[in-house]
């Protein structure tokens, strides 16, 4: 009786964490502008599913997998486009992984944990920032769950065969919703050496056989100068992306003044010092798994690319949130967990609320505001320019209006690109349009490390009207550039 | 009979000791390196302080390194045993209890009341010349049992005085000691006396556990200090024969003790500097971590000032004044876990050296480490969680933030003991009454300096607010003195009686408030 009673009062808890997330997504879906990202994902989905020019082809050249791209294909044949619509698809998968990851804390800690662990993934902002962004980091962290989920009860029940295949099939689904997966794959490697299970090994190393037709697809089309540059990252950026893992996205002053806070992090080490009591496997793992990815990647951004990115590395907020809700969970006095379950739950909300309002934050991106701006004051006697390239995806999303547009540099967007626009080609760009337009809107943002070279360039050379900033990634630079009213008479 | 208190335990796995030692090394490496130097001064001082930790740190480490421990030995003959109880004022009710327990102890095949040829009971009863009102009436309870009271009419030598008299009179081969308020189980004896079939082992000393410490929010805070000491510190002591005398619960060969000439009457810390000296001619000593005996925290924050007090001015004093490091035939072991021993107790000094570091910031804007915080912030956190990890795990996770309140909140007694040692100036401690007499509402006069920095903590952040708004660094500075007033608060909590009784009426289902009464007790009552 006494057990019925705990699984109806936790069902209805998990279910009241899993409405309130569900109206949190709701709530700030619409609130944002799509992003270069969304637009871009939008722009993939459109492609045909066979052919040269196919999402296969598509995302061959891209930096993602194929999955979440392709099921947005069909999202969108079968419900139409819209910034709203779309954020759907991404939304369902983040509240999918809500009720796995219950189970999946339960399974590692005990039923309490897992409770305010779904708390936590129903508010936790980064969690809700991706559940409503049309790309494929809410697959990647349902895939993971699940992953995770099925590697845990593996190894703890001695090779369960419905987990085996459960396991063997989110590895694929993993594996096809984005390449880190690939490092919770290393994770579990290195977990089945811990627990000395074989078969994590051998089904892991079954499902990536059916990953080999991408894998060859990938390295027939794949080509790197095709992607943006990252910029290099310092030390800042690990503690960073820890607090954004934990926190959300936030202003620059915010981070700064949150990061300065870090001997409150001690006290709380202190406070729940009992959290540290045993490193058990689970436990050694967990650890392993904030570590290494972050350490990895620094060090690979360090001495070869840059792939240190705080979404590539979403999937370590699993890891945080586990440790975060044991961490609380296992103060000795009740007075300790009251006060850091609800403390962290309302911090939460509160970083949520300011994550989504923020006007400062340096995530937002803008486009919806900025565009309508241009065509507001864009005449067909205006040419818009659109730096840096990748820019166009969302600029296209939103733009309806008359005055022609180019990319700058000039982009055929399925070929490699030179990203930093030249003094040559500005100033070929510039000469060929002197004669037809009489203002230029240069739209700025996803700083490839030559937007102020090029805004310079532009500002000097003509006479600057009007500069709108919009949130903290686009900025539109409105230029007169010629009086001829002849010429663009005789247009 | 079981025990039904166990000192949880947990075998740290060394690899992990070896990567917490890195860590420390790369942390250390950065302040080493004079490249972050702000004010000079404010530099070296942070940076001795720094030291101070890491060598506290690092000797912790080498104490856990292996906590294993020696095994209990069966017995082949039964010796003659001299048990004291040193008396000094205590109520009657408390040596009462403390002689039932004694004489349901177990001794070859009954209790040791059964063989008094073998096993000797005195009560040494200081309460003459300490001026007690009670005794009389000590010496009269001995004439209700087989007990011999020996009641000392010249004084001096304090406690160990007292049983350098006794051992005058008195002639077993072994010396079993316990205060007045400690009551032995059962097989106190059976469990200790089977290591002296080596002749090398001078005492046996076994823990001491506080059977009230769920009696309010002081005996919980001592209780939980003592399990840091009783449970991984003793037990690392062990293994490098460093293990030291409490004074209490321990068995003693007669012929150790007389060698150095009995107690060392020179420090109130006697059980401590007696240690020493039998170290220094050789003599092993075992630490048992059964629990064997039952005694009673200090009840309220008063006494407890009183006992940290007493150990610290007597660990002060050895450190002073017949430090270890200098004293001949020592291992270096040895050496280091005494020092680490008398060095807890600099502890407060250092804290509140570091304490004020935020403050002079937030006052002046004077910084003693320039430049960013961000590498200083990923060299500490590891460093930190080690020592975090290590501290938890060591003492099976029954260490809790109590435990370290309450170490970091006894800066003003170990100050004022470093002070008294260093002027020679005679404090006073009182005898733990363990009794519950009428009690203060706010003893405002021994957690003073705690309620001046939390004020002076709260005019600095306003101030360093006023000049330069949130700045990073005023928050940074901000954060470390709201770590700094977290700490120490739980001594003023202590201090205050009064509101911990409000609060219990509010939360009526507060955890304190009831003794533990182990199941063997309930059986000897009966």
């Amino acid at each position: 009786m006494k057990d019925f009673r705990v699984s109806v009062v936790t069902t209805l808890v998990i279910l009241v964490c899993i409405a309130v997330g569900l109206l949190l997504r709701l709530h700030f879906i619409s609130s944002l502008s799509i992003s270069l990202d969304e637009a871009q994902s939008i722009w993939q989905a459109q492609h045909t599913l066979w052919g040269s020019d196919s999402i296969f082809v598509v995302m061959a050249k891209d930096i993602h997998p194929p999955l979440f791209v392709l099921m947005l294909h069909f999202w969108i044949q079968q419900f139409g486009q819209g910034a709203f619509i779309d954020r759907i698809l991404p939304l369902i998968f983040g509240m999918l992984s809500i009720p796995p990851f219950y189970f999946l804390v339960k399974e590692v800690y005990t039923r309490k944990e897992g409770i305010f662990a779904v708390a936590i993934a129903g508010c936790g902002p980064l969690w809700i920032w991706y559940s409503i962004d049309i790309k494929n980091y809410s697959l990647l962290i349902f895939g993971t769950i699940l992953s995770l989920l099925s590697f845990f009860k593996i190894v703890h029940n001695n090779h369960p065969r419905t987990w085996m295949i459960f396991f063997f099939l989110s590895q694929i689904l993993g594996m096809y919703s984005h390449y880190f997966f690939f490092l919770i794959i290393l994770l579990e490697f290195i977990g089945a050496f811990i627990y000395k299970k074989k078969s994590i090994i051998i089904l892991s190393l079954l499902s990536a056989i059916f990953f080999i037709p991408w894998g060859y697809e990938f390295l027939l089309f794949h080509s790197s100068s095709t992607q943006p540059s990252l910029g290099q990252v310092n030390l800042f950026n690990i503690l960073l992306t820890i607090f954004e893992l934990v926190l959300g996205y936030h202003s620059t002053d915010f981070y700064k003044a949150s990061i300065a806070l870090w001997p409150l992090v001690i006290l709380f080490f202190f406070v729940y010092i009992k959290a540290f009591r045993k490193v058990n496997k689970d436990s050694m793992l967990l650890l392993i798994a904030i570590i290494l990815p972050i350490a990895g990647t620094f060090i690979v951004s360090q001495i070869s690319v840059t792939i240190f990115l705080t979404r590539y590395l979403l999937f370590v907020s699993i890891f945080l949130y586990m440790v975060i809700s044991r961490s609380i969970f296992s103060a000795k006095y009740v007075p300790y967990r009251l006060v850091g379950t609800v403390g962290f739950l309302i911090l939460l909300l509160f970083m949520t609320y300011t994550q989504f309002s923020d006007p400062l934050n340096i995530s937002v991106e803008d486009y919806k505001d900025s565009v309508a701006y241009v065509e507001q004051y864009a005449t067909p006697h205006s040419l818009i320019i659109v730096s840096a390239p990748f820019t166009i995806y969302p600029f296209e999303y939103y733009y309806s209006g008359n005055a022609p547009y180019v990319t700058l540099p000039l982009w055929d967007r399925k070929h490699p690109i030179n990203f930093a626009p030249t003094p040559g080609q500005m100033a070929a760009l510039v000469s060929s349009s002197e004669k037809t337009y009489s203002k230029i809107f240069l739209i700025e943002s996803y700083d490839q490390g030559h937007n102020n070279e090029t805004v310079s360039w532009f500002n000097n050379k003509f006479k600057i009207i009007r500069q709108e900033n919009f949130g903290y990634n686009v900025s539109v630079h409105e230029y007169q550039i010629s009086y001829d009213t002849h010429a663009l008479a005789n247009r | 009979m079981k025990n039904k208190f166990k000192f949880k335990q947990s075998h740290i796995k060394k690899p992990l000791i070896i990567l917490a030692w890195i860590a420390s090394i790369v942390y250390i490496y950065w302040w080493l390196q004079f490249s972050n130097v702000g004010n000079i001064y404010l530099y070296i001082i942070l940076l001795i302080s720094e030291i101070y930790f890491l060598l506290m740190t690092w000797g912790y480490w080498f104490t856990v390194w292996d906590t294993s421990f020696t095994k209990k030995r069966s017995i082949h003959t039964f010796p003659s045993i001299d048990i004291y109880i040193p008396v000094c004022g205590e109520p009657l009710a408390i040596i009462t209890n403390t002689l039932t327990a004694i004489l349901r102890m177990k001794y070859k095949e009954g209790f040791v009341a059964d063989y008094p040829e073998l096993v000797h009971i005195f009560i040494l009863n200081d309460g003459f010349v300490a001026k007690k009102e009670n005794w009389k009436d000590v010496d009269d309870l001995a004439l209700r049992y087989p007990v011999t009271v020996i009641t000392r009419e010249i004084g001096g030598g304090a406690k160990a005085g007292n049983i350098n008299n006794a051992m005058k009179q008195t002639w077993g081969e072994y010396i079993v000691i316990f205060d007045a308020d400690m009551n032995p189980l059962p097989d106190f004896l059976t469990e200790t006396i089977g290591f002296f079939r080596k002749n090398s082992v001078a005492f046996v000393q076994t823990p001491q556990y506080y059977s009230n410490k769920k009696r309010n929010f002081v005996t919980d805070g001592a209780w939980a200090q003592q399990e840091l000491f009783f449970g991984p510190i003793c037990r690392g002591k062990n293994r490098v024969n460093a293990a030291f005398c409490c004074g209490t619960n321990v068995i003693i060969r007669r012929k150790a003790l007389e060698a150095i000439n009995g107690f060392d009457t020179d420090n109130i810390a006697e059980d401590f500097s007696t240690s020493v000296r039998i170290h220094a001619q050789g003599w092993k000593t075992i630490y048992y971590p059964h629990v064997l005996a039952h005694g009673l925290a200090p009840m309220n924050i008063e006494e407890y000032y009183s006992q940290q007090l007493r150990w610290a001015k007597g660990s002060i004093d050895v450190f002073f004044k017949n430090n270890p490091i200098f004293k001949r035939h020592l291992t270096l072991a040895q050496r280091i876990q005494y020092l680490l021993s008398l060095g807890y107790y600099f502890m407060g000094f250092f804290m509140i050296l570091d304490a004020f570091i935020p403050v002079i910031f937030l006052v002046t804007g004077i910084v003693p480490v320039k430049g960013t915080s961000t590498t200083y912030i990923l060299l500490f956190m590891p460093y930190i969680l080690f020592i975090i990890y290590i501290l938890s795990a060591s003492t099976g996770g029954s260490l809790n933030y109590k435990a370290l309140q309450f170490s970091i909140g006894s800066f003003y007694i170990q100050i004022i003991a470093i002070f008294s040692s260093i002027f020679h100036r005679k404090i006073g401690f009182k005898v733990t009454s363990k009794e519950v007499g009428k009690e203060k509402n706010f003893y405002f006069k021994l957690v003073w300096p705690h309620i001046l920095y939390i004020i002076i903590g709260f005019i600095s952040i306003g101030i360093g607010v006023f000049r330069e708004g949130f700045s990073p660094a005023i928050i940074t500075n901000m954060s470390w003195i709201i770590f700094n007033m977290t700490m120490i608060s739980a001594h003023v909590y202590a201090a205050m009686p009064g509101l911990q009784a409000w609060l219990k009426k509010i939360f009526p289902t507060e955890s304190f408030g009831y003794d533990e009464t182990p199941e063997v007790y309930i059986n000897i009552i009966h």
